[in-house]
């Protein structure tokens, strides 16, 4: 199989079990279909270019790993985004990081933003500057609001991954917006 | 509603999971109150925002860099597969012969099986009576390379063995006692009826399990 031959017209389950079977075009077509997408979702979790080629490195190579138990049940997107995120997640657990605690009632012990407090209101959103501030979010609230706002995940999906409560889930969901909210307001 | 209760329930309001009842009572509070209106209007343009955020590239070693380790992978794991099945005493060697129990049970069969098929040949072959001597059964069994391939692996070995493991030493030195033991057996089997087929395929054997034995064990490292 060639990259040409591979490139838009095979599917992503073909081209798993070709590369599966040690065909380094298929894996390769696969690489070019999903590294953004792996890459940018390490990039946004760890918020530092170096360690998100490290991770996006070591995904490939999982994935490489374990593409023979892939058999095709769910959509191989689905497959690899979960791949990517219990890796980062793992790169946490491994380097300590601390998710932010929470009561069992899923409120986190720092107090509400209420919007009254400030006069000003957030600008048009600025995709770039919204990377930015999301990158200066402590990881736990990081974490909630990449995987339910940008990479679209249920809070139940979130809890599960994370570990934690659906009450706890929305509750760091709504703490991270509210501090999005404020670190956008603040570039003004 | 206290506005604070209100912007807590926001963003489960943008997102729509909250009861019918909470919206109707933030939907009633925030036809009444600009700033939480605000808010909301913010919380649900961060949750578009966030939805349609532009993927980042990574530099362009990266590939190369997969690419290397993979390619690194599936060498070693092409290495790693045996293209011939491993022999009994690699695999002795390498403690990866187990049995069960009802392995154990199968081989008895087996075994019961072999003997009592074996007992009736031998005694047609008798009845047969055909007239092989012992010279030319000797002669048919092995072809003359074999017996000189397995002069020359003895030969070696006998220089090496001194610098082995004592106990590997001993292993080695006990299964060839075996097999020469069986491969004497089979001898004097031969002798008393050169026909019988099925000593005449036991004596192939043994000496080809003696060879891949002295093989094996030349190639591994002690």
């Amino acid at each position: 199989m060639t990259v040409q031959q591979t490139s838009s017209a095979t599917s992503d389950f073909d081209l798993a079990q070709a590369a599966a079977r040690g065909d380094m075009e298929a894996f390769e077509a696969l690489y070019e279909r999903y590294y953004r997408r792996v890459y940018s979702l390490c990039l946004r979790m760890v918020a530092n270019v170096t360690e998100a080629e490290d991770l996006t490195q070591e995904v490939f190579i999982q994935l490489i790993r374990k593409l023979g138990s892939f058999r095709g049940e769910s959509a191989f997107t689905t497959w690899l985004h979960r791949l990517t995120v219990n890796h980062v997640l793992m790169h946490f657990r491994k380097r300590g990081v601390r998710l932010e605690k929470t009561t069992d009632e899923g409120d986190v012990p720092e107090q509400a933003e209420v919007g009254s407090d400030r006069p000003q209101t957030m600008p048009v959103i600025d995709r770039i500057a919204l990377d930015k501030a999301i990158a200066q979010l402590p990881p736990g609230y990081r974490s909630v609001f990449l995987l339910h706002d940008v990479e679209g995940y249920e809070h139940e999906e979130v809890a599960d991954m994370l570990g934690c409560s659906v009450g706890t889930s929305k509750s760091q969901l709504h703490k991270a917006r509210m501090r999005l909210r404020q670190l956008l307001t603040k570039k003004t | 509603m206290d506005c604070r209760v209100v912007i807590n329930s926001l963003s489960d309001f943008v997102d729509r999971g909250l009861p019918v009842d909470e919206v109707r009572l933030v939907e009633e509070h925030l036809t009444g109150c600009k700033r939480c209106q605000t808010t909301r209007d913010e919380l649900d343009g961060l949750r578009r925002a966030a939805s349609e955020l532009p993927l980042h590239t990574p530099g362009p070693t990266l590939w190369l860099r997969i690419r290397a380790e993979v390619e690194a992978e599936l060498g070693n794991m092409r290495a790693e597969t045996p293209t011939e099945p491993a022999s009994w005493w690699r695999r002795l060697w390498d403690r990866k012969i187990s049995f069960t129990l009802p392995q154990f049970a199968g081989a008895g069969v087996l075994a019961a099986a072999v003997m009592i098929s074996g007992g009736y040949l031998i005694r047609e072959s008798i009845a047969q009576k055909q007239t092989i001597s012992p010279r030319d059964a000797a002669a048919s069994l092995l072809p003359p390379e074999s017996d000189e391939l397995l002069k020359r692996q003895i030969s070696e070995f006998n220089s090496r063995k001194v610098t082995w493991d004592p106990t590997m030493r001993a292993d080695f030195e006990h299964h060839i006692q075996q097999i020469d033991q069986s491969l004497a057996g089979c001898r004097g089997n031969l002798e008393r009826n050169p026909a019988d087929p099925i000593q005449r395929e036991m004596y192939r054997v043994l000496v080809d399990e003696k060879i891949r034995l002295l093989k094996d064990s030349s190639r591994l490292k002690w």
